[in-house]
């Protein structure tokens, strides 16, 4: 019979059991009707028939044993009595199934995280192949430039070892249709950027190699979701114009949904007008020929660079840097991914730790059961057949649990993140949950294997069943597995614990760092005045000095001023300065990019910057003035006053501009990173068309939101508001990755030392419950109260003694590996240890207090009947 | 009456030989075979039940749900082509079989 047949047949079998009992009743019918008709009452007619036939019930067995498919079927009734059973211990289970869950669920999200920003690949054909191109010019200070549009032309010509390379710039576009108006991200790319990606527009074309000449003609391609969104995903917005910063531009093309890349550019723009050719900006990607290595490309590069040079003497200090595209974009840094799947690893051995020693106990409690089964004709593979059976039952509650819980993490958790690559996709990963619901069930078998190994291969029933058993204490061999568990769980408990200590503190004192400016009752937002409509200084001036005057007149507005770069906000401008006399070390040593912020006299005082030495530029004051910062007067004028010494703009003659004032260091960057030297450079020189405004305001921030949309409607209805927010949210995303990785740490941590401390309760309990006999003698014999719970507080201090003196080396080791993530906390903080190891210390007493009391209230004439 | 030991095989040809006049019911095949043999087999009904399905599974008889005799609702079983062939074959071997025997324990020795 084939194995479709028994499939078949196992489907059907409750309809083949009807029909087979129907035929075996038929026959005995007209045996007993036979038996009737020769002369025997009803009765014996019937006996006799049945005597004759044999056991019904044991030819239907074997008919259906030899029907076959019964292992399956057996199975499936193990399955059913395994979860039979397990509904009849409601605490076990329900304390397995939590434990495992959490196991389960804290490392699927931290798993499918990590997966989701590192593992996957970037969904583009061969992904293997695409690099990113950069600039990096170590002697300015800078890893990265940014592209410079000539030097990439050279190398899009002249190389020989990439199959095609593109280069885009991103920014930010006024978009307009009728109806509608926003101020959107977009990039000005070359033409065959979709083709290096190997990517194709969903509808329309991309651009073509001349149009991306200067003077060329207003095209774009317009963003998926832009196209779902404005256009209602009409197939024929091929033609139809959209106004881009107030000029029309006709749409060709829609980019697909999928790899778009790197962000959710609304709209693709030929890079034909806009940008400064000469200068670094944005990005350049390549795909490289087949077989072709990063380091033959790289030293291609190089090789036309250099070739260059005597046309442009800046290729002399600058060079290109090729790297696979995902280590420039997620960095090659992956302690924070190592840290937290270290972190729910631990937790994870944590919970298989107790999972095993409870069904260890449970086990223990059901040897006398299992030696009866075994006396009755269970066979060995029977009982084992069962276990297994149980495993799995458990295993996929506690999956099943686990993965629920996992997906209400991992949806909170994502709701958290701002930012993420465009292309990284956060899926549960169920390859993973089913990966760890197997190991769940590989070591709950096991764990309920070990005590039941001996039942399975001997069937000796008096030592598990009678009062024999009862009494004996187990086996040595199984309390010291238990007591292993448990020191092992205390001691990653305090691993744990130690190292979210560390990195608590860690951002606690990031937290402290001085922002430099004052975060409090500060708006800020930005924008962006179309080049069409304000086409020089004048005009742009004009606009932002009625704006601020309409803002300052707000009774609520205690100060507006402008500035082209805000601190916090993740942008930077750059340019090169020198001072007059040259920089300290000479014409070769590093001219470092300075950080240049255009900004109107009262900017400081109105976002809270103070001066170290001199003051602010004033209204009338201005003309070649110029404020720069603590870091940058350091390395121009080391060890003097740089109030009154000038600088002006590296290689150019303009005039020079004298140093009027030091404005203490601003952590521009973020609160961690480096600063930068940074000069201020007064708006009325150079009024620019996008800038940030600032306000101090007398109440909450944002009620001020409303009023200051309508203001700006009144004066230009056509400009859009960008990024409206406080200085302090600022701030506080800046730290959000680290707040991130401290917060999970620190949660895992207190769920290891909630769960060690359910491990630590349950075998100390498990030992006292052993001991009760002999703790009930000790009494009778006249041993005072406290002799007891000295004796069980010393079975659970024992344990945490051992589990310390592994965990807290453990932890300095580990703390020394995160150096990096630790902001200067040292890794052997006393302050940290000694609070790590006190809090446990009394979680410990605490786990150990209930078991001591039950100890005390043995009842010692219970014991001695017993005996 | 003393129990003979009969051989699976033997008792699936027997059935074989039965059904090839026509199909009939599980009951009646037992009766006929008791018959037919002048009432030295009784066959029992496990073992009849149990070569029944066994032929089925094999193909050698289909089965078919019908009405009976004495109007009850029974189970008919009938000869496959499969089955046509298996019982002249094994008819055959055990033919030769039992004049092979038969010559040696009649022979002169």
């Amino acid at each position: 019979m084939n194995l479709l047949d028994r499939l078949l047949s196992l489907l059907r079998s409750r309809q083949l059991d009807r029909e087979m009992d129907e035929e075996l009743r038929a026959h005995l019918n007209r045996e007993a009707e036979q038996n009737m008709a020769r002369g025997m009452s009803p009765h014996d007619a019937r006996f006799a028939a049945l005597r004759a036939f044999g056991g019904v019930e044991q030819i239907k067995e074997r008919a259906r044993d030899a029907r076959g498919g019964l292992w399956l079927d057996h199975l499936l009734r193990d399955f059913r009595t395994a979860f039979r059973q397990l509904v009849k211990a409601p605490g076990f289970t329900l304390a397995a199934m939590l434990i495992l869950g959490i196991g389960i669920a804290g490392n699927t999200v931290v798993f499918s995280l990590v997966n989701g920003i590192y593992l996957r690949p970037i969904p583009f054909p061969q992904p293997e192949q695409l690099v990113d191109i950069d600039i990096t010019a170590p002697k300015w200070n800078l890893v990265y430039t940014g592209i410079n549009y000539d030097a990439f032309e050279a190398w899009r010509r002249e190389n020989q070892t990439f199959a095609g390379m593109a280069h885009w710039r991103g920014g930010a576009f006024n978009l307009a249709i009728a109806g509608r108006s926003e101020h959107l991200p977009g990039q000005q790319v070359t033409h065959d950027l979709a083709e290096v990606f190997g990517v194709q527009p969903a509808l329309g074309r991309m651009f073509r190699a001349d149009e991306e000449l200067r003077g060329g003609p207003k095209i774009a391609l317009i963003g998926h979701h832009l196209w779902q969104e404005w256009f209602a995903g009409d197939p024929a917005v091929i033609g139809k114009t959209i106004t881009i910063d107030s000029e029309p531009y006709e749409i060709i093309g829609v980019l697909p949904s999928t790899a778009v890349f790197p962000s959710r550019a609304a709209v693709w723009l030929p890079f034909a007008e806009k940008p400064n050719r000469q200068g670094w900006a944005g990005n350049a990607v390549g795909r490289l020929k087949p077989g072709v290595t990063v380091e033959q490309a790289s030293a291609d590069l190089l090789r036309i660079h250099r070739a260059h040079i005597p046309e442009a003497k800046e290729y002399e200090v600058t060079s290109p840097v090729v790297q696979p595209l995902l280590w420039r974009y997620l960095g090659r840094d992956r302690t924070i991914g190592v840290v937290l799947q270290g972190a729910v690893l631990a937790l994870l051995l944590i919970a298989g730790a107790n999972i095993a020693g409870l069904v260890l106990a449970r086990t223990l409690a059901r040897l006398p059961e299992l030696g009866l089964r075994a006396a009755l004709g269970a066979s060995r593979f029977q009982l084992l057949r069962q276990l297994v059976a149980e495993s799995i039952v458990l295993a996929a509650l506690g999956g099943a649990a686990g993965v629920l819980l996992g997906r209400w993490l991992l949806a909170g958790a994502l709701r958290l993140f701002p930012d993420l690559p465009a292309w990284s996709r956060f899926d549960m990963d169920w390859r993973f949950a089913a990966f760890m619901t197997g190991l769940a069930a590989l070591g709950v078998l096991v764990a309920g294997l070990i005590p039941a190994r001996h039942t399975l291969s001997r069937v000796d029933v008096r030592s598990v069943i009678g009062p024999a058993a009862q009494h004996a204490t187990h086996p040595t061999s199984r309390l010291s597995t238990l007591r292993m568990l448990v020191v092992g769980e205390i001691a990653l408990a305090l691993l744990l614990l130690f190292v979210a200590g560390l990195l608590g503190r860690a951002f606690l004192r990031v937290q402290q760092i001085d922002p430099g400016v004052q975060p409090e009752r500060r708006l800020i937002y930005g924008l962006s005045l179309s080049s069409a409509a304000y086409r020089d200084n004048a005009s742009r001036l004009a606009f932002f000095e009625q704006h601020l005057a309409r803002l300052r007149a707000l009774p609520d507005v205690e100060a507006a001023s402008v500035s082209t770069i805000i601190p916090f906000s993740g942008t930077h401008s750059g340019s090169f300065f020198e001072p007059e006399g040259g920089l300290p070390g000479g014409p070769d040593a590093k001219s470092p990019v300075i950080l240049t912020r255009i900004c109107m006299p009262d900017y400081f005082a109105t976002i809270g910057i103070t001066f170290a030495a001199g003051q602010a530029f004033s209204e009338q004051n201005w003309p070649y003035k110029i404020i720069v910062n603590e870091t940058l007067a350091r390395l121009f004028w080391p060890g003097e006053n740089a109030v009154g010494k000038r600088m002006r703009s590296r290689g150019s003659n303009d005039p020079w501009l004298e140093v009027v004032g030091v404005a203490r260091d601003v952590p521009h960057y973020g609160l961690e990173r480096e600063v930068r030297p940074g000069v201020y450079v007064p708006f009325f020189a150079m009024p620019q068309a996008a800038a940030g405004v600032v306000l101090r305001t007398r109440g909450d921030p944002e009620a001020l939101a409303p009023t200051v949309r309508t203001l700006l409607q009144e004066q230009d209805p056509s400009l859009p508001l960008m990024g409206m927010s406080t200085l302090e949210k600022m701030i506080g995303q800046s730290l959000f990755l680290r707040r991130m990785y401290s917060g999970m740490t620190v949660l895992f941590a207190l769920v290891a030392v909630a769960m060690a401390m359910a491990g630590l309760y349950g075998i100390v309990a498990y030992v006292v419950g052993q001991r009760t006999r002999e703790f009930g003698i000790r009494l009778a014999l006249g041993a005072p109260l406290h002799e007891l719970l000295r004796l069980v507080l010393c079975e659970g201090a024992r344990l945490a003694t051992v589990g310390f003196g592994l965990g807290i080396p453990t932890g300095i080791l580990v703390g020394f590996a995160l150096s990096r993530l630790l902001f200067g906390v040292r890794p052997w903080d006393p302050l940290t240890v000694g609070a790590a190891t006190l809090l446990l210390g009394l979680i410990i007493g605490c786990a150990c207090l209930v078991p001591a009391r039950r100890a005390a209230r043995v009842n010692v004439i219970e014991v001695l009947r017993n005996e | 009456m003393e129990k003979i030991d009969l051989l699976q095989g033997n008792l699936e040809m027997m059935i074989l030989r039965v059904l090839s006049t026509g199909p009939q019911h599980g009951w009646s095949i037992a009766q006929r075979i008791h018959v037919l043999s002048a009432e030295t087999l009784k066959i029992e009904e496990g073992s009849l039940y149990l070569a029944l399905y066994r032929m089925q599974r094999k193909r050698w008889l289909k089965a078919k749900w019908g009405t009976s005799e004495n109007n009850r609702r029974a189970k008919y079983y009938e000869l496959t082509e499969t089955g046509l062939r298996q019982l002249e074959n094994q008819h055959s071997a055990w033919e030769r079989l039992c004049t092979a025997i038969a010559t040696v324990m009649h022979a002169e020795l």
